[in-house]
């Protein structure tokens, strides 16, 4: 009996999820094989790095010594980058013992607009990146300037501009940023294994494994398509840049008075309008989300498949160019989130109504949901209950949220062989 | 109070087609009030600067020399302004305002509608920012009722700066869709294309009808094509220089048809309103013409064939040809049933609006009928014949005063079963919902003495929902139909039924003056479900739908890139899907 086991960490907001199982090889030897795919959490919801060392001191049990076969980081998310470094900076670092010395890995995949010179070679995509990037820069002009009034942001938004924020040292008592991550990720392999991946990328010898196949299903190699303008919505912020004369070196939020004759209830309604920072960064986080590498893995005839945090946009793409097939294990897109999951027409061909077989089906939630948590740390209709209904009506629902911090949960699979 | 404001005849490049004409002309509202800004009781322009945010200090209003008469500080200035004058914050402010202003006593003019104009949720003012960013757009924008114009580079060699505020024709289709939306909100939550199609060509025709108001430009675009438009591009071409190098961005004189066998370049098969907008403005705009030239030869008389003849009664034909459009565009929208409507829908709602109007004048009906066919908007052109001028027992005994100003009157006619039958509403049905009921009186210009005859009526408008299946969904569409019955005042007789109702056994007594009609709605009513499922699946499938929550900010505000998805027990409906009319153009 040939067993596969998917482990899924309770990591609060975000993924860590180890993949075990043993194939043979060119020799005909039977092999153990390892995939750990990202590790992250998101700093304010949970709040906390703390659930790392443990996750990955059971990760170095399991692989005993030997070096995890494959590292995936399905995109630059701090929900899914964090992990690694973290775990690093609190524990191991502090032991003397570097995590890098410690996690051998054989080959590390990111996703393939991750590759520092992606964008000089992708001129369409950089175009409608750069559009985005230039409104992340000005929300964050006004975020900043409104967290100083009393009123403060919403936590929503506080959130999102977070978990969006490339460069600056915001993580880990403001030490670290997600670039800081993605490079400690960048640097697990040795240079010539380490690979930026896409649909249609050549995997040919970038991986260990033998019997094991792995489609890469997402994301396309340009990710123009992943930055619509119609998205990104016109703003005034209203922020007022600090000038010679003003007492604060930071920027401040203008306040103005309707004029005589304008219905005042009116003209703050405007204002409130265009200040869309909420709709812009949710065009930011969503672009950034479908670049996540989605990857079917062939095991023994199962097909299980692994979507980062996909959304509509990416599970559209994938329909057509005729990729979609039926599977036996869904890692629910995107913390069950309404534009997670696809569409009932695209979603029948991953996992359909009707059983097609007697093959197991099973899935996999990792979230972080009100009930039990503090109202103010959570996302608000993150998990979807109909989307989350829907995946469990298809098969067999592993919520990993409910298990304790740090700890998982393991789903197995076992084949005749 | 009286003001005298200036206004953009076109936009800053008409100069380089026409030197010789000013691009600006004088223009004289009355108004309750203005204040600086300007503001007025229902419009207000507000400037914020671009570059901060700070609200620019409005035009100045001063006190005229003559009792009532009010002026801007530098408006004499302005007036004449010149060159890089038309950039200055104050120039553009006034010039902004005084267009929306033009644009709306077009319709409020007695001819036109008859009666007073509001804004779409009962919002007092509409608020207009002239400098709103630097991007190539310019929208009206529902839930803040406001209206924002944009700058972009004009991309020619120049470092000019395209203000489509200075635009006359992109402030007056902006604010044509603010005015649809007040008169036929339900456009704006359309559950097809077509009626975002239809909201889009009637602010591509208000933007039209606008120009054509403009004396000088009539006067000179007239005088360069011979007092003939049929090839002309002078006034059908939308926004000018919006694709840069003065390239527009639509143009009304078009082929444009839904018939599948057409020319590839003019078949329109698109859900994209854009596209498909094309389709009943060109038609529209070919009926112009037809009413244009038709009026032309009566003008002339004898000297019909004479070209000279023909080129001098042109100005004249050509004002007589958009109030004519005007007067069907807008009150057709007024008779147009409640809920989702389509193109034929619209197209019965001016046949009825012009049959009402000018009961023998057949012929221009018979046009439009074939223009509608030939486009493939109707299979035939019987299905756009519309019951008018009946009389129904239960209107006989009613003071039609009380049904349009008491709530319990109107609710408790349309309780009668016969009534019911009149209004279309299934037995099947059981909450309606009727309608604030207008009071109008219009001025109809009878062709033979040249006279007005005042027409007072009151239209009368219920609505329900109704519910069907979608193909590629375990949920069903929830969309509301519903009936319109325009009554004259004093007799009590309907003038016009129209409704959209799905058609039963029980509610087809009065709808259709044609037995004929039956198969061919039948048919229209299949295509009409098509296209309500197209156009659900063109939304869902770019992710464009949000539901509840979702489709909120945490300020509880809608989200500007997406369209509110309601779901109630499993019955899904769109709400507000007319932001599809500023979203897809900006890609």
């Amino acid at each position: 009996m040939a067993k596969l086991r998917i482990r899924a960490y309770n990591v609060l907001f975000g993924d860590a999820i180890l993949i075990s199982f043993s194939e043979k090889d060119e020799k005909g030897s039977d092999v153990n094989r390892n995939i750990l795919i990202d590790v992250g959490n998101l700093s304010r919801i949970g709040g906390s790095s703390e659930v790392f060392p443990p996750v990955i001191e059971n990760i170095l049990e399991v692989l005993s010594g030997n070096p995890l076969d494959l590292y995936i980081m399905t995109h630059e998310h701090m929900d899914h980058v964090k992990g690694l470094l973290s775990a690093n900076n609190m524990l191991f670092k502090k032991k003397g013992e570097p995590l890098s010395e410690k996690l051998k890995t054989r080959y590390t995949w990111l996703t393939g607009s991750a590759e520092k010179n992606y964008y000089e070679k992708h001129p369409d995509a950089k175009k409608k990146k750069l559009a985005f990037d230039e409104a992340y820069k000005r929300i964050d002009g006004y975020i900043n300037a409104a967290k100083a009034t009393p009123e403060g942001i919403p936590k929503t938004i506080d959130n999102l501009w977070l978990n969006n924020n490339y460069s600056e040292k915001l993580l880990l008592d403001n030490s670290t940023s997600t670039a800081d991550c993605v490079d400690y990720i960048r640097s697990l392999s040795l240079p010539e294994n380490t690979f930026y991946v896409y649909r249609g990328f050549d995997l040919g010898d970038h991986h260990p494994f033998g019997e094991a196949k792995i489609e890469i299903w997402a994301p396309e190699e340009d990710t123009s398509d992943y930055y619509p303008a119609h998205r990104l919505a016109p703003m005034a912020l209203g922020v007022t840049n600090p000038s010679e004369e003003s007492k604060t070196d930071r920027p401040t939020l203008t306040e103005i008075l309707p004029p005589a004759g304008v219905y005042a209830g009116a003209f703050y309604r405007l204002l409130r309008t265009r200040r869309r920072c909420y709709d812009n960064l949710l065009a930011i986080d969503k672009a950034a989300n479908n670049t996540s590498i989605v990857f079917c893995l062939e095991w023994h005839g199962l097909k299980l498949l692994f979507t980062g945090d996909a959304e509509e946009d990416s599970w559209e793409i994938m329909n057509n160019k005729g990729v979609l097939k039926q599977v036996n294990f869904l890692k629910t897109s995107h913390h069950g989130s309404v534009n997670g999951t696809p569409k009932d027409r695209i979603l029948e061909k991953i996992l359909p109504k009707v059983k097609p077989d007697d093959k197991p089906r099973k899935s996999l939630l990792s979230t972080y949901p009100e009930i039990g948590n503090k109202k103010e740390e959570v996302y608000d209709n993150v998990p979807d209950g109909a989307t989350v209904d829907i995946i469990r009506e298809r098969s067999e629902l592993y919520e990993v949220h409910k298990k304790n911090p740090g700890e998982y949960l393991d789903i197995i699979f076992e084949v005749e062989e | 109070m009286k003001i005298r404001i200036p206004i953009m005849i076109q936009d800053p490049s008409i100069t380089t087609r026409y030197p010789e004409l000013d691009p600006i002309e004088g223009f004289d509202p009355v108004e309750d009030y203005f204040l600086d800004g300007p503001v007025s009781e229902q419009i207000a322009i507000l400037d914020f600067s671009p570059e901060t945010g700070e609200l620019v200090k409005g035009a100045k209003i001063v006190k005229g020399k003559k009792r009532g008469n009010y002026r801007s500080a530098k408006i004499e200035d302005l007036r004449k302004a010149k060159g890089n004058e038309v950039y200055e914050p104050e120039f553009l402010q006034v010039s902004t305002f005084a267009t929306i202003l033009k644009t709306m006593y077009m319709l409020k003019d007695e001819h036109i509608l008859g009666r007073s104009i509001t804004w779409a949720n009962g919002s007092p003012q509409l608020l207009v920012i002239p400098r709103a960013g630097k991007e190539r757009n310019a929208f009206y924008h529902r839930d803040s009722n406001s209206l924002q114009f944009f700058m972009f580079p004009s991309g020619d060699d120049s470092e000019r700066m395209v203000y489509t505020c200075l635009y006359r024709d992109v402030v007056s289709h902006e604010t044509g869709h603010a005015l649809v939306d007040g008169i036929a909100p339900d456009l704006f939550d359309a559950q097809n294309p077509d009626g975002l199609a239809m909201h889009e060509a009637i602010a591509d025709l208000t933007a039209l009808m606008t120009a054509i108001g403009s004396h000088n430009l009539r006067r000179i675009v007239l005088d360069k094509n011979d007092g003939k438009l049929d090839n002309s591009t002078d006034f059908s071409t939308i926004a000018d220089d919006w694709r840069g190098k003065f390239k527009s961005l639509r143009d009304l004189n078009n082929e444009k048809s839904l018939d599948p066998s057409s020319p590839k370049e003019n078949y329109v098969k698109d859900t994209e309103c854009h596209a498909r907008c094309e389709v009943l403005g060109g038609a529209l705009y070919n009926v112009l013409l037809e009413i244009f030239e038709d009026k032309k030869k009566t003008l002339a008389g004898p000297e019909k064939n004479d070209p000279k003849t023909m080129h001098s009664v042109s100005g004249g034909a050509l004002v007589f040809a958009s109030d004519r459009l005007k007067q069907m565009i807008f009150r057709a929208l007024d008779y147009l049933a409640p809920g989702d409507v389509s193109f034929a829908d619209f197209g019965r709602a001016i046949v009825a609006v012009d049959t009402v109007a000018y009961p023998k004048d057949q012929q221009i009906r018979d046009f439009i009928k074939q223009e509608f066919r030939r486009r493939y908007i109707v299979k035939d052109v019987i299905a756009l014949e519309v019951s008018t001028f009946f009389d129904h027992e239960d209107l006989k005994g009613i003071k039609v005063s009380n049904l349009v100003g008491s709530d319990w009157a109107a609710y408790n006619f349309v309780s009668q079963p016969s009534a019911r039958s009149l209004l279309c509403i299934p037995t099947t049905v059981k909450a309606v919902e009727v309608l604030p009921r207008l009071d109008v009186t219009k001025k109809t210009t009878d062709a033979e003495t040249n006279e007005d005859v005042v027409s007072h009526e009151c239209i009368f408008k219920v609505g329900w929902d109704e519910e069907e299946d979608t193909p590629n969904s375990s949920k069903k569409r929830r969309f509301k139909v519903g009936t319109t019955l325009a009554i004259e005042w004093e007799t009590g007789k309907i003038l016009a039924l129209l409704t959209n109702a799905p058609q039963d056994e029980t509610n087809t007594k009065y709808r259709y003056p044609n037995e004929k009609q039956f198969s061919l709605i039948d048919e229209e009513q299949r295509k009409r479900r098509e296209s309500r499922n197209e156009f659900y699946d063109y939304l869902d499938n770019r992710g464009l739908i949000k539901f509840g929550k979702n489709a909120l900010d945490p300020e509880g505000l809608e989200l500007f890139s997406f369209i509110h998805g309601e779901d109630l027990d499993g019955k899904i409906r769109l709400r507000g899907s007319g932001k599809m009319l500023h979203m897809m153009e900006r890609e």
